[in-house]
């Protein structure tokens, strides 16, 4: 009779610790899962009055540990193939992310054909790279790693590196909860570049109702800009100063490069590169697709002239007769475009 | 007793012998290795042939290795990297086309394509498109997180797809050439195919009896075709957008590369 009962006795010791020990591993279970989780906190990112939104791709909204994951990749130089370049090595906040070269400089001091852009206000691109072949921030992202004169490195091997440092998978299975892969780096990447945005230059302050942001020479440049006079605002409009065409401005006669070309193949795209938009462009000297444009003043002047005349050469660009005066004051109204926050804000810093 | 026994057993035996007698499942696809005309019931144990076709690389005959130097067209050359996509391959049997449905990828590392549970039959034609198709261009990067690992439109190395425009490079041809005719390989090659206008179907003849569980077929690329009519001496490198005529040139001449061996 005491048999089953000298048996419970016995064994219910045992079923204790295994209960014990079931719950301490499914506790231990839990706490692994919680790092799996994602930090969804979102990104607080405000629109400037009268800009546009942005579009985000599904699946890549704007989050804290997104964008801090984005940053760290960002000015990592391991990006590039030899670990010495990163993004923010051409892209340099203290020049609103242009490095002043008339063309980029890759791994190995090799001389790339193309001026580094701003990234400044860069999410509200419809397209990227100046013949606007790439169709979004985080499509575009794998041109400067893969470029033999950019950082020449491979998508499946950046891959292989970053899941081999343990820190970047903890942040990775943060932002996107899954383990690094090309979908994280070009997401990441794509979402710090979307909070590069800026809207308080003293044109900004002015047309906001402080009209002593500008000074007469720039509100009289700023009259200049958007009369018919010169149509400069025709492709570059307010808020961005861009539409985004791609359009042949008359550089050259004959373009090595030939820009929109590349991606379309058709002769009446010879020359096309996309419109830049001209914030902080005091900033951002050289200039053009080249960098060919050493100042502003030869920037006016290309447009003062009516550009080399090239058989794609947009309509708009024929000979302004500006006085001196009426390119200063041009000159003056760009100047106002520059929003020195851009080269002070921390969280855009390494 | 025992004689009701013994006809009950009897019965039971008589009974089972007609129910195996009128069993007449089996394979009743007549598309199957093991098709049986006398079945009437389908025993779901078809068994159906796969088809893997193996790529090989070669120079106008001689088997194309890395870094080894050939001469094609009077110019010395050696190549470092040969890769391309296969879209969507068919075999044809009776003209109707059975296809794999998929893009892959082949390189110098990974050179064959598998057709599973085909008809069984004579396969008369293969087909495929060089390259990828259109939508698959515009609509797919290496990136997309629904890419499985390893998938033939992910992250190649080297790369197979452009970063600064929307699409995939279809054939990349990677190695030296001589300039300099000394018959030492010295400047950089570097034929970069791609671009909607230069997806081409290939066809050939296989003519291959998928009647085993597993039949392969081998197709020589012979690569000396690719360069019919170009003096790789002065013109040898094309990304497509910046010389796309020699890229036009290459890709039309690649439907006279492959063979079946």
């Amino acid at each position: 009779m005491n048999r089953p009962k000298e048996i419970f006795m016995m064994t219910f010791p045992l079923i204790l610790l295994l209960g014990v020990l079931s719950c301490l591993y499914l506790e231990s279970c839990s706490a692994k899962k919680e790092i799996q989780l994602i930090d969804s906190e979102p990104y607080p990112i405000e629109i400037p009055k009268g800009f546009p939104d942005i579009k985000i791709p599904e699946g890549n909204e704007l989050t804290k540990a997104r964008v801090a994951l984005g940053k760290k990749l960002f000015f990592d130089p391991i990006l590039s193939v030899d670990s010495s370049l990163s993004c923010g090595s051409c892209h340099l906040q203290k020049n609103a992310f242009t490095d002043l070269r008339t063309t980029s400089i890759g791994v190995e001091g090799r001389v790339g054909p193309r001026n580094t852009p701003s990234l400044v206000n860069v999410a509200f691109n419809p397209y990227f790279f100046f013949e606007g072949g790439s169709p979004s921030l985080e499509a575009q992202s794998l041109g400067p790693i893969e470029t033999f004169h950019e950082m020449d490195f491979n998508a499946a091997l950046l891959t292989k590196r970053l899941a081999a440092d343990e820190h970047y998978q903890k942040m990775a299975q943060e932002a996107y909860g899954m383990e690094m892969k090309l979908f994280v780096i070009v997401s990441a990447l794509a979402s710090f570049e979307r909070t590069l945005i800026s809207a308080n230059s003293p044109y900004d302050r002015a047309i906001n109702g402080d009209s002593s942001a500008m000074t007469p020479a720039q509100w009289r440049g700023k009259e200049l800009f958007f009369s018919d006079h010169t149509n400069c605002a025709s492709c570059h409009p307010a808020p961005l100063f861009t539409n985004f065409s791609i359009e042949n401005i008359g550089l050259e006669k004959e373009y090595q490069d030939k820009g929109r070309y590349r991606v379309t193949l058709k002769n009446e795209d010879i020359g096309k590169f996309k419109t830049p938009g001209l914030r902080n462009i005091g900033l951002t000297a050289p200039y053009m697709h080249d960098g060919s444009l050493e100042s502003l003043d030869m920037v006016i002047e290309h447009f003062n002239v009516g550009g080399l005349g090239h058989k794609n050469q947009h309509p708009l660009i024929r000979p302004l007769d500006l006085s001196d005066h009426q390119k200063k004051d041009l000159i003056a109204f760009l100047h106002a475009l520059t929003d020195q926050d851009v080269l002070l804000k921390p969280e855009w810093a390494p | 007793m025992k004689t009701i026994k013994v006809i009950l057993m009897a019965l039971i035996g008589l009974t089972m012998l007609t129910l195996q007698g009128c069993d007449n499942s089996g394979c009743t696809d007549p598309d199957s290795l093991n098709f049986d005309p006398e079945a009437t019931e389908d025993n779901g144990k078809c068994d159906f042939p796969n088809l893997t076709v193996n790529f090989s690389y070669s120079v106008d005959g001689q088997e194309l290795t890395k870094g080894t130097t050939y001469t094609i067209n009077g110019t010395a050359i050696s190549f470092s990297d040969v890769q391309f996509y296969v879209f969507n391959p068919r075999v044809a049997k009776d003209g109707v086309m059975e296809a794999t449905g998929e893009t892959h990828f082949i390189s110098f590392d990974n050179r064959s394509i598998e057709f599973e549970d085909l008809t069984a039959g004579h396969k008369h034609m293969l087909m495929f498109g060089l390259g990828v198709d259109s939508t698959t261009n515009a609509t797919i990067q290496p990136s997309d997180s629904d890419l499985a690992d390893g998938a033939a439109l992910g992250p190649q190395n080297p790369s197979m797809h452009w970063g600064w425009d929307n699409g995939y490079i279809f054939l990349k041809m990677d190695g030296m050439v001589d300039t300099d005719g000394d018959n030492v390989p010295n400047a950089g090659m570097e034929f970069h195919i791609g671009k909607n206008i230069n997806f081409n179907t290939i066809a050939l003849e296989i003519h291959t009896d998928a009647l085993e569980d597993e039949v392969e077929v081998t197709v020589d690329v012979d690569f000396a075709k690719a360069f019919t009519g170009i003096d790789l001496s002065k013109d040898y490198i094309t990304h497509t957008g910046d010389f796309p005529a020699l890229a036009n040139t290459v890709i039309n001449n690649m439907k006279t590369a492959f063979a079946k061996k």
